[in-house]
């Protein structure tokens, strides 16, 4: 089905046409909170949250909505609601110490790669890490972007910029710490 | 073109994400700047490394447990209860139209009646209510403990806030707010033989009058909304957990917790559902001070 039948027909009351776009989506949203937070199990919460945000929201949507962005743009809020509760939690000393996901003897090169990757990524400020991930990971256009965001293109522009830069210092040495 | 200022068009050059005539500008320079083409070797490398990070995340049973969350808090009614009031609005036959102009005619005569009777019936019921509210209130019932309540008048009601006079047998008198809708008593004015919450009177009749008051509802009132607590806690919701008078009515302890969804992160030390002990000095009842305030283990985390 097309995805505009699918949300009409969710709109007419057929709940379970929205499997459908949990199943398209729910790959690219998990993996964008993913690399978002930084942790699966967590991400995965979010996701379930984000599918049923959206779930309540489409009923209210008008017939032209673009889903994708969408979606992503209410994935973003439930990343940015995490850290301001991670943040507040994590000032009584109580922190995330979470290790990465892969037990040692199971790292390959490629995996450490993964891991550094992941750890420079996190080492920018989260406003500027959503441009990288969905631009480089998820293929958003600048334009898809803006709109998931909320900002213009030239901001996207801006940060996408920004965003190489501080990704490339924390990768090749350090950089400031983990938001 | 100076190659600092062209930094953001040399990373969309790098996306693919500049007009056709940006490009050629673009290509030119390159053409011309080793510097340039360097930072656009980079800029294409961290495409490719943070690329990696495209593989796909572990999603078995995902969509069950999404769909399940979804129809678990109550099945979908959109479609038979719409129907149902299209096919009252737009009754098709003869009987649906008889039914639809019945059912609305009943309707209105209903309403005039009602709202004819309704606010004397409120008035009545909220009359009660708040009398029982009075006579359940513990307050009330440590002030008037070895007193008798001969007679409660609720003088004023106004939406949900009724004033009374509360009577005691002794012949005291002590006027309240009620808080109908959240059921609490609010003394306003206690007699000026009370001002310190301590007194021991004999009546004619035999009857002592008021030996002490206890747990107190206006100090509560004070806590959550007053001006010493708000300096405190800033935009923090309180909730009142437990409170207690000692034994010489002098010192009051709240235990209050945080609540908020409304987090400010440079706010001090205040988490959401910390726990803080408060103790007063109310030997002034109308100048209650704070003694010591102790904070706050978490007694919750919003995210385990």
């Amino acid at each position: 089905m097309e995805e505009a039948a699918v949300i009409a027909s969710i709109k007419a009351g057929n709940v379970d046409a929205f499997t459908e776009i949990v199943e398209n989506y729910q790959i690219p949203i998990v993996r964008y909170l993913c690399r978002l937070v930084g942790d699966e199990d967590i991400a995965r919460d979010l996701a379930q949250d984000t599918f049923i945000q959206a779930f309540k929201g489409i009923l209210k949507t008008s017939p032209d909505l673009k889903l994708r962005p969408w979606l992503f743009k209410i994935a973003t809020n439930n990343a940015r609601q995490y850290y301001r509760r991670k943040r507040i939690i994590n000032f009584i000393p109580f922190g995330d110490h979470r290790t990465p996901d892969f037990p040692s003897q199971y790292r390959t090169k490629d995996i450490e790669e993964n891991i550094e990757v992941r750890s420079a990524l996190r080492k920018v400020p989260l406003n500027i890490r959503t441009c990288l991930v969905l631009h480089f990971v998820e293929g958003f256009k600048y334009k898809e972007m803006a709109d998931a965001l909320g900002i213009s293109e030239d901001a996207v522009r801006m940060r996408v910029t920004r965003g190489r830069e501080l990704f490339r210092q924390a990768y090749t040495g350090g950089g400031q710490n983990e938001m | 073109m100076r190659c600092n200022e062209i930094r953001e068009l040399l990373s969309a050059y790098a996306d693919n994400e500049l007009s056709t005539e940006q490009r050629k500008l673009m290509e030119q320079h390159l053409g011309e700047c080793a510097d340039c083409r360097n930072r656009l070797t980079e800029y294409r490398q961290v495409s490719q490394q943070i690329g990696v990070l495209q593989t796909a995340p572990s999603i078995s049973g995902f969509t069950q447990s999404v769909m399940s969350r979804i129809k678990e808090p109550r099945p979908k009614r959109y479609k038979s209860w719409a129907g149902t009031v299209v096919a009252f609005l737009r009754p098709q036959t003869k009987m649906g139209r008889l039914i639809t102009y019945v059912t609305l005619a009943l309707t209105v005569i209903l309403v005039t009646l009602f709202a004819g009777i309704l606010p004397y019936a409120n008035h009545r019921a909220n009359v009660a209510l708040a009398q029982s509210i009075i006579k359940g209130d513990p307050t009330i019932a440590a002030l008037f403990q070895d007193d008798d309540i001969s007679k409660i008048n609720i003088t004023n009601i106004e939406g949900d806030i009724a004033t009374a006079e509360i009577d005691g047998a002794s012949g005291v008198t002590v006027t309240v707010t009620v808080d109908i809708k959240g059921e609490k008593v609010y003394i306003t004015t206690i007699p000026s033989s009370l001002p310190n919450l301590v007194d021991i009177t004999d009546t004619d009749n035999g009857k002592k009058i008021i030996t002490f008051l206890k747990a107190n509802s206006r100090v509560d009132e004070i806590l959550s909304q007053g001006a010493i607590i708000a300096g405190i806690f800033q935009s923090y919701h309180l909730e009142v957990t437990s409170s207690n008078m000692s034994n010489d009515g002098k010192t009051y302890t709240v235990t209050v917790k945080t609540i908020s969804d409304n987090i400010q992160t440079q706010a001090m030390l205040v988490t959401p559902s910390t726990k803080w002990t408060i103790t007063l000095d109310v030997t002034d009842y109308n100048n209650i001070k704070i003694v010591n305030i102790t904070s706050g283990s978490v007694v919750e985390s919003t995210n385990p």
